[in-house]
């Protein structure tokens, strides 16, 4: 999934090294609660804006699917929207737009997010427009069917006619041969066009259950009457038996793998992916000072070495993100016109073995836990971006206290730290590599 | 580098994007009232102007500056892109340091940096921490006021760029509105590509750029907002040491005349023949952003098509789920800039949305709008624009944008009144002079051979071009 990194870095006491010797200390009062149903809250108070951000985690993302229902998590995002009992079609939509508030939801390979924002006198309100879909979902035949169309554009639009997702989504196929991170998130078309209305009601059974959901709620509001208001239009959905545990686990990888995509461009692509350690490992900490050093910034390594000095290319991103299994630290090249991938490949592994050889710079560290710590404020900007971190964090990373233990951990890697974890995932074994070799445009009339 | 972004599965674009709505203070909305936060205007000596804003939420600042003078508007022709490349280049280098010693001094305590040009002006954003600032107050100073253009990163920049383009070309939807907005305003100073073509950008030269900022980058033309955690008069001292012997200058700014309307029916199709989709935008001449009428046509924009209940996104993704969105704006230019209604469709319902579109504007103008739409673009509007000035980077945009167009902070407000006033009768003008029926622009993206007969039956004046072809 991509939450942006700056939402993820978050800490009390962000002082330490950064501040040297005075404590910053950010005090956040979070409530949590927990329904009879099983539905956990977390509740932060914040009234610099007159403003409610509502976030519902789901645990359910592509990787709780199976083949021929590929891209069924991220079609329910869309069905949730389309009518329940008490709000039928296109009325969630419509009653909060007219009271002011707006919505939007995402799926990841390992959640389902629905997010609404909205003036606080809207809250009993969207209570209940949140009641009646989780409690009551409809499955209208034309719904289905409409909305289907509805995410093959989706599908045609961020896949097909994108390249650069076209080819991630064989560079992750070909990464993962047994975990279900093989599969996009939006689902294969053929999935897309097939699927039964009879899978969706199994799904919502027991994945939208309230024993599988955590609520999350900053913004202009009181704990308590926010409790009330769950207690009264949520806690009355019945507890569910707890979905079956994603117990596929993806084995060694024993050898480089390439993957080639032929395609109508003008220049070609490269993507390289490492496994990766899940979110919860303790490797995952050093691997994200590593992503700093290597990829953050016009002075990181990777920037300086393709972009700046032997100019192979256009622009570098990518980066590790937090996922419950492990995942894949990822790097994207876009390669300059006239220079083969080849060569691109080339500097970049060199610049990767330099990690595993020799120890980055104190300041390079340095610089990387400076970042973070802006990084931490930035995420704190917004009602939206506190209630996303929070819910990241209890849902991904098991627990939202980590969150402010998390600047201790970054403080405490050492360039060793580095160096070991450059050495057991930069390795030519553990990578898939896939190109986007570009072709002319198809002849007409095809 | 920044990282891309990654493909992530959302339920449609955030609409707020779209609207382009001003914005109010926070924690001071009640009872359909607004008011911005007290900020402090100061000129010095030489022209320049100084917005300060302070608020103490959490220990940072942004910084917003923008040059009047310094818009791709400006660009000669044939040099599209100078002003861009100029803007994008001050962090390259100064008479004081190298371009890796700027970007390790930002980097180094996780600072923010960007600039570049709009049409109408250069821009620049920065946020640093607040123990950052005397920092932060020296290197915007140094890189605005000593830039140094080596060569090397001048070539460096302008190969980046020229192949940026060809990248973002396999991608329709980063390209469409250079389309459009050069097959609608055409040789006019809007209808020019603000970061150049392929062609124009390898003509120009180093000199070229440095004579651009000697003529453009002068104090009397520049807006510096500053917001957040910092004191107003410590940063006005440090400012004003740094800016204040900068000499004023008087600089010719290009004159935009009022483009005319088009008139009937004009298509462009750009041949993408590996297309399985046709992206499309239709419009015209919309109206400037200093025009009294702007707060009734974004009333009335909310509901044709600023929200996701809007009614073009109603009759293509909710009805027919023929698009994944369709939307429509008005850009925000000191004259007219262009209206323009957007979607995209697979390659064989290209006519049905495409006719669908022209059927909800027809609807507009038939059934008009009733008193409950009204009342809730009303509520929607104002219920979302908290968020929309949370934060200090967007406040210091704001109060850098009210000046930039003389509006002001009474333009804010009184926001919400003039939202409260907007009648039916108003919406009923609106509709009638800004949103036209027959006389349209269209830009259809997609594959040739599917398009054109569809381009055809739209229009007899049906122009081609050729997704490679350099330039827009």
């Amino acid at each position: 999934m991509k939450l942006k990194r700056e939402k993820y870095w978050m800490w009390i006491t962000a002082t330490l090294l950064f501040l040297g010797h005075t404590a910053y200390a950010q005090q956040f009062d979070i409530k949590t609660h927990q329904l009879k149903n099983g539905m956990k809250i977390l509740i932060l108070e914040d009234h610099s804006i007159p403003n409610v951000a509502l976030y519902f985690f789901h645990r359910v993302g592509s990787r709780n699917e199976h083949t021929g229902i590929t891209g069924l998590s991220h079609f329910f995002e869309h069905m949730m929207f389309n009518g329940a009992k008490k709000y039928g079609p296109g009325m969630f939509d419509r009653v909060m737009e007219d009271n002011g508030g707006s919505n939007n939801a995402y799926t990841s390979e390992d959640l389902t997010v629905y997010q609404d924002w909205f003036p606080t006198a809207a809250l009993p309100l969207i209570f209940d427009l949140e009641a009646d879909r989780t409690g009551a979902l409809s499955f209208d035949p034309k719904m289905v069917e409409s909305e289907r169309g509805v995410v093959a554009n989706e599908r045609r639009l961020s896949v097909e006619n994108n390249n650069e997702d076209l080819l991630r989504e064989q560079l992750m196929a070909a990464a993962f041969t047994a975990h279900p991170y093989h599969w996009p998130v939006v689902g294969w078309m053929v999935d897309i066009e097939n699927w039964k209305r009879e899978d969706l009601i199994d799904y919502f059974k027991t994945y939208y259950a309230p024993n599988n959901c955590e609520m999350v709620i900053v913004g202009d509001i009181q704990s308590d009457r926010v409790i009330r208001l769950a207690q009264q239009y949520l806690e009355s959905i019945p507890a569910q038996e707890p979905p079956r545990p994603v117990s596929t686990r993806e084995p060694e990888q024993l050898g480089e793998r390439r993957v080639f995509v032929h395609k109508f461009a003008q220049l070609p692509l490269l993507q390289v992916a490492y496994h990766a350690p899940a979110a919860v490992d303790p490797d995952f900490i050093p691997l994200s000072v590593l992503d700093y050093i290597l990829l953050r910034g016009e002075s990181s390594r990777l920037y300086q070495r393709l972009v700046d000095k032997e100019q192979v290319a256009v622009s570098v991103g990518g980066g590790q993100s937090e996922h419950i299994d492990p995942f894949i630290f990822e790097i994207d090249v876009q390669p300059r016109s006239g220079v083969e991938v080849d060569r691109v490949e080339k500097v970049l592994y060199d610049e990767l073995d330099k990690t595993q050889k020799s120890l980055v710079e104190e300041r390079e560290l340095q610089k990387a836990k400076n970042t973070a710590v802006a990084d931490f404020y930035r995420s704190m900007k917004t009602i939206n971006g506190k209630a996303n971190v929070l819910g990241v964090y209890d849902v991904v990373f098991g627990d939202y206290h980590k969150l402010f233990k998390e600047v201790e951990l970054i403080n405490q890697v050492t360039r060793e730290d580095l160096q070991r974890v450059a050495q057991k995932y930069f390795t030519p074994r553990n990578r898939t590599v896939a190109i986007l070799v570009p072709e002319p445009p198809p002849a007409e009339g095809k | 580098m920044r990282k891309k972004s990654r493909w992530r599965p959302e339920r449609f674009v955030l609409w707020t994007l779209i609207l382009i709505m001003p914005a109010l203070s926070p924690a001071a909305e009640n009872a359909g009232k607004v008011q911005l936060p007290q900020y402090q205007t100061i000129r010095f000596d030489n022209g320049m102007t100084l917005l300060l804003l302070e608020r103490h939420q959490l220990p940072l600042v942004s910084f917003r500056w923008v040059l009047k003078s310094g818009g791709s508007i400006g660009d000669p022709e044939g040099r599209e892109g100078l002003a861009s490349l100029t803007a994008q280049l001050l962090r390259k280098g100064t008479a004081t340091r190298t371009a890796d010693q700027i970007s390790g001094s930002l980097d180094f305590v996780g600072a923010n940096f960007h600039s570049g040009a709009a049409q109408e002006y250069a821009w620049g954003s920065a946020e640093f921490l607040k123990k950052d600032l005397n920092l932060a107050v020296d290197l915007l100073s140094d890189m605005l006021l000593h830039p140094t253009f080596p060569p090397g990163e001048v070539d460096k920049l302008i190969k980046q760029e020229i192949d940026s383009i060809k990248e973002d070309k396999a991608v329709p939807q980063r390209v469409i509105q250079y389309y459009f907005d050069g097959f609608l305003f055409g040789a006019q100073r809007y209808g020019r590509p603000l970061g150049g073509t392929e062609t124009s950008l390898s003509k120009i030269t180093r000199d070229e750029i440095a004579s651009s900022y000697e003529a453009q980058f002068v104090p009397n033309e520049l807006i510096l907002a500053v917001a957040g955690d910092f004191s107003t008069s410590e940063v006005e001292a440090g400012l004003r040491e740094k800016f204040n012997s900068w000499k004023a200058k008087k600089v010719a700014t290009p004159v935009v005349n009022e483009a005319s309307k088009a008139q009937g029916k004009h298509v462009l199709v750009v041949d993408k023949p590996d297309s399985t989709q046709t992206f499309f935008r239709l419009g015209n001449v919309g109206l400037a952003r200093t025009n009294p009428d702007w707060i009734p046509v974004q009333v009335v924009n909310t509901l044709f098509g600023g929200r996701f209940t809007s009614l073009i996104n109603t009759a293509l993704r909710i009805e027919s789920g023929l698009t994944y969105g369709a939307n429509s704006f008005f850009s925000s230019r000191r004259m007219p800039g262009s209206f323009v209604i957007s979607s995209f469709t697979p390659n064989d319902s290209t006519e049905r949305a495409l006719n669908m579109t022209l059927d909800a504007l027809k609807d507009l103008h038939e059934k008009g709008i009733s008193q409950d739409q009204l009342q809730s673009a009303r509520n929607y509007i104002k219920g979302q624009f908290g968020p929309t000035i949370e934060t200090n980077d967007q406040l210091a945009n704001l109060i850098g944008d009210l000046e930039f167009y003389g509006l002001g902070p009474q333009y804010i407000n009184t926001y919400f009144e003039k939202i409260d006033a907007v009648t039916l009768a108003d919406a009923k003008r609106i509709i009638e002079t800004y949103y036209p029926l027959n006389h349209l622009d269209f830009v259809l993206i997609g594959k040739g051979s599917v398009i054109d007969p569809v381009a055809r039956k739209l229009a007899s004046d049906v122009k081609h071009k050729f997704i490679t072809d350099p330039g827009f």
